[in-house]
Order: structure tokens, then sequence, then C-alpha cells
């Protein structure tokens, strides 16, 4: 078999599709209805979901800062909540900035620009949950010190400090615990394992463009 | 535009069958895709304006769909498509002829890379260098280039049938 011969038979299979029955208009209406799952759809509905999340954080932390349920004396007590709700406020409007621009016309673009900023988005996307998370984490493991203060006043030093540091502790057993038993991993893992390789794939072959 | 659309859509299935089949090698994910590309061109219909064929829009969603857009998820248990019962897309190995040579075609085809099948499936479908650019997004000389490369390549894989 040569090039031609290749050529011949996918004309033959051209042949076969052409004379292939006409789709209804309830089954293209049915297509039409179902949720995308492509890569953008994804990244675009995790986006919504953060910002959704984010707006409530932000509505929580702003109360506390606030309305002072804590009876924090320092400034420096509020520090934690201070970080996590600039963090909020950056991550809400990243998210904003992503939903706004990140429409992309299928229509305008070719392959090499689509897979330009299909990478793009996904090294976003994934930069923005890897820092919030490490946020989340230090915010969690210096509210801790917020409360000691109140603690020194009434309470004997050492306790105060046991109290703190037992604080700490719980804290982060309920992580390491939480990671531990698959709160991150089973849910998680295998689909930050399957975005990197696709994201491997998709720079390949943007590359592989590019290069030319 | 409803109907505009469905029409246009029918008259090019034998297009996306092409594309779901190059790419896909398993019936359902063949159906997966052939939705995912439905969905993407009714996204993107309203802003196309003819500027170019209704087949190089079509090629351009459904290769950007195929290759970049288009992610696996498992599917719940009971939620299966309206699609999967009512579509059949045929797998190049079911064309008429020579059994031997489709499933030389077929295995040829399976060994390229994602973009390589790109220019290929352009090149089996005649398409002009400058559509071929316009939809895949690298100069026209280096169309030919990518061509002469995957032509070699492929008259090297079919020679180790």
């Amino acid at each position: 078999m040569n090039i031609d011969q290749l050529k011949t038979q996918w004309q033959r299979f051209d042949q076969k599709l052409q004379i292939t029955q006409q789709l209804n208009e309830q089954l293209i209406t049915s297509m039409l209805k179902e949720r995308s799952r492509s890569r953008i759809a994804l990244i675009n509905r995790s986006n919504m979901t953060y910002l959704v999340l984010m707006t409530i954080t932000m509505a929580f932390l702003g109360g506390i800062l606030a309305g002072n349920p804590f009876d924090f004396r320092y400034t420096w007590q509020y520090i934690p909540y201070g970080i996590l709700l600039a963090g909020v406020i950056l991550a809400i409007i990243s998210l904003i900035k992503s939903l706004l621009h990140f429409n992309v016309d299928l229509n305008a673009v070719n392959l090499q620009s689509f897979l330009q900023k299909t990478i793009a988005e996904c090294e976003k996307s994934k930069r923005m949950q890897r820092w919030f998370g490490i946020m989340i984490f230090s915010a969690g493991l210096l509210t801790a010190f917020s409360f000691l203060p109140k603690k020194l006043e009434n309470k004997e030093p050492w306790q105060a400090f046991a109290e703190t540091g037992l604080m700490l502790f719980i804290t982060l057993t309920i992580y390491f615990a939480a990671f531990r038993l698959g709160a991150f991993k089973d849910r998680r893992q295998a689909a930050f394992r399957d975005d990197w390789q696709e994201l491997q794939q998709l720079r390949s072959l943007s590359a592989d463009l590019r290069n030319e | 535009m409803e109907k505009a659309f469905m029409d246009m859509v029918n008259s090019n299935r034998a297009l996306i069958f092409k594309v779901c089949s190059l790419y896909c090698d398993d019936q359902e994910d063949r159906k997966d895709l052939f939705q995912e590309i439905v969905l993407q061109l009714w996204r993107s219909f309203p802003h196309f304006r003819g500027q170019s064929s209704a087949g190089t829009w079509i090629y351009k969603v459904a290769l950007n769909t195929a290759i970049s857009n288009f992610r696996k998820e498992t599917r719940k248990p009971g939620s299966k498509p309206l699609t999967t019962a009512e579509l059949e897309i045929p797998d190049i190995t079911s064309t008429r002829g020579d059994q031997e040579n489709n499933d030389v075609l077929k295995q040829a085809i399976g060994r390229l890379n994602n973009i390589e099948k790109a220019i290929i499936l352009l090149y089996l479908d005649e398409k002009s260098y400058e559509e071929m650019s316009e939809i895949i997004g690298i100069s026209i000389s280096n169309v030919g280039v990518k061509i002469n490369r995957i032509k070699n390549k492929l008259s090297n894989l079919i020679k180790t049938y």
C-alpha cells in the first residue's frame, strides 16, 4: 500500500460517511442540552465555583474584621484574617478576569492560538488553586496565635502557650489526617495527575506547531 | 437559527464523523466527541458570519475540540446521553474494500500525533494549503513541509505492515 492507495481508501470511507442517515432534530437538540465536558467549560465551571466560595469567604472575613466577634485587642491579632481577606479579594479579581476574558470564540481562533490560550488558562487555574491552598494552610496555622493575648490575660503563661501549642497541633493534625485519609488525594490527586499529563501533551503539540 | 444550524450540521456530518473516527478508537468515545463538537459548534454558531466556508469553520471548531478541548470524564451511572442509542459513527475499518488496506490505514493514522492527524485529515480531504494554514495556524510554506514529513512518516509506517 502506498500514499495514493491510502488516499483512495480514505475517499471510500468518506463516501460511506456521506450516505449515512441524516441526524434528526430531536437528536441534535438532545446533544445541545447536554452539559459541555470540554476543557474550557470545565475551567469556567471550576472558576465559577471558586468565585462563589470566595465571595462567601470574603463576607465571612469582612464580618470578623468589622464585628470583632473574638474580642481582639491588638491589630496584629487580625493579621491572619487580613492576609486571608487580601488573598480572597485578589482571587476574586483574578477569577472575574478569567471568566470575562476566557470566552474563546472558536470561530475566530486557529488550532495554534487555541492551544496557547488553553495552556495559559490551565496554568493560571492550577496556580490559583495551589496558591489558595497554601494561603488557607498558613492562615489556619496563624489563627492559633490570634487568641494568645486573651489567654495570656486570663491564664498562666505556660498554660496560654500550651493551649496555643495544642491548637496548632490540632490544626496540623486535622490537615494531616485529612491528607492521609485521602480528602485531597482521592478526589483531586488523580485529576491533578491527569491535568498535568494533559498539559504536557498540549505543550508538546503547541511546541510542535511553533517549531516549524 | 436552529433550523439553519441543524441543516449545517447535517450537511457536514461526514466531516465531523471523520474527525471523531480519527481521534477516537472506541464507539462510545466517538459519540461523546461528536456531541461535544456539536455543542461547541452551536455555541460559536452566532459568531459565524461566513468569512470562511462552513467547512473551514467546522474543521476549526471540530479539530480544536478534538485536540485540546475534549476531556473525557467518567460518566455517572444512569446519566447516559440520549445520543448513544441513536447515533452510530462508522469506523474506518468498516469501509468497503480490502479489509487489509482498511486496517493499514487505521493503524498508520493511529501512529500519528494529534497535530499530524489534523494535517493529514485536511490533506486527505483535499483542502488547499491556504485553508489548512487558516485552520491550523501555521504558514502556507510550513503546511507543505509538514505534509511532506507526514507523508514520509506514513510511507515508512505502511512499509512496516
